[in-house]
């Protein structure tokens, strides 16, 4: 695979994106913590359905935020290939698959 | 000769989110399973360790007083002892911290990591494996790995005096391959001196790139210590150099920032962050960091700050925040001409001082900062020779030259081509379509070196394939799809793909109408447009009325944008309130312009203007006639005005009055609209919030200040 790049972000949308991103790690780190028989027992159940929800909805805005970022920018786009965000630098590639 | 920003020597590792997150640090235990001789927790014990209660009852203080931790990252960092020694416990303590940062809706759970500094030993085994695995998006770990075998077991022994080498080493290719690009903290003292350069390279053969060296603080430095070190130092430069590695590989020992004068900006801040971290020991005393725990002070007991009952005592901070560089330091270091990098670890400061305070600096290492100086200044000659470029080393120092003696910084931009996009008042009216060549840019960026200018580049020339050079601007359209410092919207708001916080607007006659339409527009995008009039010398009153009517349209909106907290800076409207005095044309002063003839020039406009107007070149130098009448106080008219915002074009005042001082009607015209149209802003500003201005502006009774000189004139002839 190789990326080209195809355009940038500002630094507010960076963080945008930054901000979902980690909340998502954040939430499925959690999650392993609850899944786990060891450290997190009280509230089990009702927290748990809690970060599942929380998963799906922030899984959602961050897909928004690439949507709305494609409408604004108009990057390159390929069938069946992803964009990435370079945190460091707020690029963004075109991710190919390369035969 | 060229300035290539993939050379690595001496750079380390960038801290996340660029050091800006919150320090919290909990001491799990005092316990440690090596020894290591050169340790300054010298009080470790097997006895004292953290209990999961005092560890929840400080996460507990820390996440329900967001005003007292009002950062918007934060890094939870766990140490010993040896902190893997007490995994479990820190594993129950990163879960209740997640669960209590999620369920309190804390921003951090956006925005956190959990940071270990570890000996090494225990990496491997189940349990720490275990703890990486289910946080590992969330990690930092640092591993302590001395150097070669030799010195490494000098210093890093078992509590029964054996090496420790060989069990930590074995752990490294884990460790990397979980997280690339880890560095490691070697530290030297007076014993293991003799093997620097062979354990610097040894590191690097181990696959740890960046090695952020550095010396102990502590008073164990011995006569002719500071030769070995150089010896060594200068050993591992020729090394580098011989086998070309200054691309991959870094060791902090040189750094270019190493060894040159302080700025007073250096002087005024503190070099360690004790005080603005949060250190919890082991019984849920609060510390300014680790080095004030008691068991890491020899000789005084570690000032506590608070604890984990009563939070934290405001007043006992008080003195860690006020620290600078100069009132802490003796006059002899704050004018050391290579005190830059000479560091200091202000817990070792306060347990070394003659009294209990933290406003001594120890000074042992003098000695050995200036061997590293020397050795930094070898290794830099060296790379030049070699290579044939520029080192940063050379360049910083320039740049801080500039700074220290207290002259503007100077500016040469780079006319790359004569189909630039305009970024002030000029443009290629001509039609003509030369490129700047490579050997004229050359010419030109050697020529900023031995001057110190500071290269801009207006648009970018088609030789250059690669990043921009350090310390190099550059101002390109913002359609081009650069990375560029400023970004230019020529009579267009379109969006941008750059990154830049602030762009230029050209607007010209026609588009005169739209102002309204593009300052908006540009809003979503910048923090900052500064506002570049086309043509004005065609104004009549349709464009002086118009172009008020639209600053009077953009007041309520800007307005608006300062009430919402996020302010938008219109140059023509807000940089006034900033300024005291006149803000000069700098052009023929400190900016001039290098045309793609070879040729220098006051400004871009004085190139397009006519070709034959130079300063000089950059073989010859600049050579200007009565360059007296570039300065403000030569500009009567100028003098005696109070619209510091203005742009003061010097190409405009020489066509259309003939004198290089004296502006046109016009321009006095077009800055006091908006010198009025700022005034109104402000007084907006002010019923809506609490704005403070260092210029309040008044209402004064005339547009052009010549009228104010003719008036004062008539009255004295009167």
């Amino acid at each position: 695979m190789h990326s080209e790049k195809v355009g940038m972000v500002t630094q507010e949308e960076k963080n945008r994106v930054m901000s979902l991103h980690e909340r998502i790690l954040g939430l499925e780190e959690l999650l392993v913590s609850y899944g786990r028989q060891a450290n997190i027992q009280e509230e089990k159940d009702e927290l748990y359905e809690r970060l599942v929800t929380d998963i799906g909805a922030t899984k959602l805005k961050l897909q928004n935020w690439w949507d709305d970022m494609y409408c604004k920018y108009h990057w390159k786009s390929l069938e069946g290939c992803n964009w990435h965000i370079d945190f460091q630098t707020n690029e963004i590639f075109l991710d190919k698959n390369t035969p | 000769m060229n300035n290539d920003p993939t050379i690595l020597m001496g750079k380390l590792s960038p801290a996340w989110n660029d050091g800006t997150a919150k320090s919290i640090t909990f001491c799990v235990t005092e316990d440690c399973n090596l020894a290591c001789k050169y340790c300054y927790m010298t009080g470790k014990n097997d006895k004292i360790k953290m209990s999961f209660e005092t560890a929840r009852k400080a996460v507990d203080y820390i996440l329900t007083n967001p005003a007292e931790f009002p950062e918007p990252s934060v890094v939870f960092d766990f140490i010993g002892g040896e902190p893997f020694m007490e995994i479990e416990l820190i594993d129950r303590i990163c879960d209740y911290i997640k669960r209590q940062m999620y369920l309190l809706e804390h921003p951090w759970f956006n925005s956190y990591r959990f940071s270990f500094s570890t000996n090494g030993l225990l990496y491997h085994t189940d349990k720490v494996q275990e703890y990486i695995l289910k946080n590992k998006n969330h990690l930092s770990i640092g591993m302590s790995v001395d150097g070669n075998k030799m010195k490494h077991d000098l210093q890093r022994i078992r509590p029964n005096g054996g090496g420790s080498y060989d069990d930590v080493v074995k752990n490294v290719p884990l460790w990397l391959e979980q997280f690339p690009g880890s560095s490691t903290k070697a530290t030297f003292s007076h014993d293991d001196l003799p093997y620097l350069k062979d354990s610097i390279i040894s590191l690097w053969e181990l696959g740890i790139k960046i090695v952020a060296a550095n010396v102990v603080f502590e008073d164990v430095w011995e006569e002719g210590d500071d030769s070995v070190f150089e010896e060594q130092l200068k050993g591992l430069a020729d090394y580098i150099i011989e086998n070309k590695l200054w691309k991959d590989y870094s060791v902090r020992f040189f750094d270019p920032n190493i060894g040159h004068p302080l700025t007073e900006e250096d002087k005024q801040r503190n070099y360690c962050g004790a005080g603005r971290m949060l250190a919890i020991d082991c019984k849920g005393n609060f510390f300014p960091c680790i080095r004030f725990y008691d068991f890491s002070l020899n000789n005084r007991k570690g000032p506590v700050i608070g604890d984990i009952h009563k939070g934290i005592d405001s007043d006992r901070i008080r003195p860690f925040l006020g620290l600078t560089l100069k009132a802490q330091s003796r006059a002899e270091c704050v004018d050391c001409e290579v005190a830059s990098g000479c560091g200091w670890c202000q817990g070792c400061n306060y347990d070394l001082a003659e009294t209990a305070t933290i406003y001594q600096r120890a000074t042992y290492l003098c000695k050995i900062h200036k061997a590293t100086v020397r050795s930094c200044e070898y290794f830099w000659n060296s790379f030049e020779r070699a290579t044939g470029l520029i080192s940063e080393r050379t360049i910083i120092g320039r740049t801080r030259e500039n700074r220290n003696s207290e002259i503007p910084a100077k500016y040469m931009q780079f006319i790359t081509s004569d189909n630039i996009t305009p970024h002030c008042s000029y443009r290629n009216t001509k039609g003509t379509g030369n490129l700047m060549s490579q050997a004229t840019y050359e010419k030109g960026m050697e020529f900023c070196l031995k001057n110190g200018f500071i290269p801009v580049l207006l648009g970018r020339p088609p030789f250059m394939k690669d990043e921009l050079p350090d310390n190099c601007l550059s101002i390109e359209d913002a359609q081009s799809g650069a990375n560029t410092s400023i970004a230019v919207h020529d009579n267009t708001a379109a969006a941008s793909s750059g990154t830049s916080a602030i762009s230029i607007l050209i607007v010209n006659r026609e588009n005169l109408e739209r102002l309204y339409d593009f300052a908006a527009s540009l809003y979503f995008q910048y923090r900052r447009v500064n506002l570049v009039l086309e043509d004005i010398e065609h104004w009549s009153d349709k464009e002086t009325e118009s172009y008020s009517r639209q600053l009077d349209k953009l007041l309520p909106f800007i307005a608006g944008t300062y009430k919402k907290g996020d302010p938008f800076e219109l140059s023509v409207l807000s940089d006034i309130w900033e300024l005291n005095t006149m803000r000069n044309c700098e052009a023929g002063q400190s900016s001039f312009a290098l045309a793609p003839n070879g040729r220098i020039y006051l400004c871009p406009a004085f190139y397009f203007e006519d070709e034959d107007n130079y300063a000089g070149t950059p073989e010859q130098g600049i050579h200007m006639k009565n360059p007296q009448l570039m300065e403000l106080c030569n500009a009567p008219i100028c003098s005696a005005c109070d619209v510091y915002s203005c742009r003061r074009c010097k190409q405009l005042n020489i066509k259309l009055t003939g004198e290089i001082n004296t502006p046109s009607r016009i321009q006095c015209l077009v800055s006091h609209i908006e010198r009025n149209k700022s005034m109104e802003l402000q007084k907006l500003l002010m019923e809506n919030s609490q704005a403070k201005f260092d210029n309040l502006l008044k209402a004064i009774d005339y547009i052009d200040p010549l009228d104010k000189i003719l008036r004062k004139g008539s009255a004295a002839n009167a």
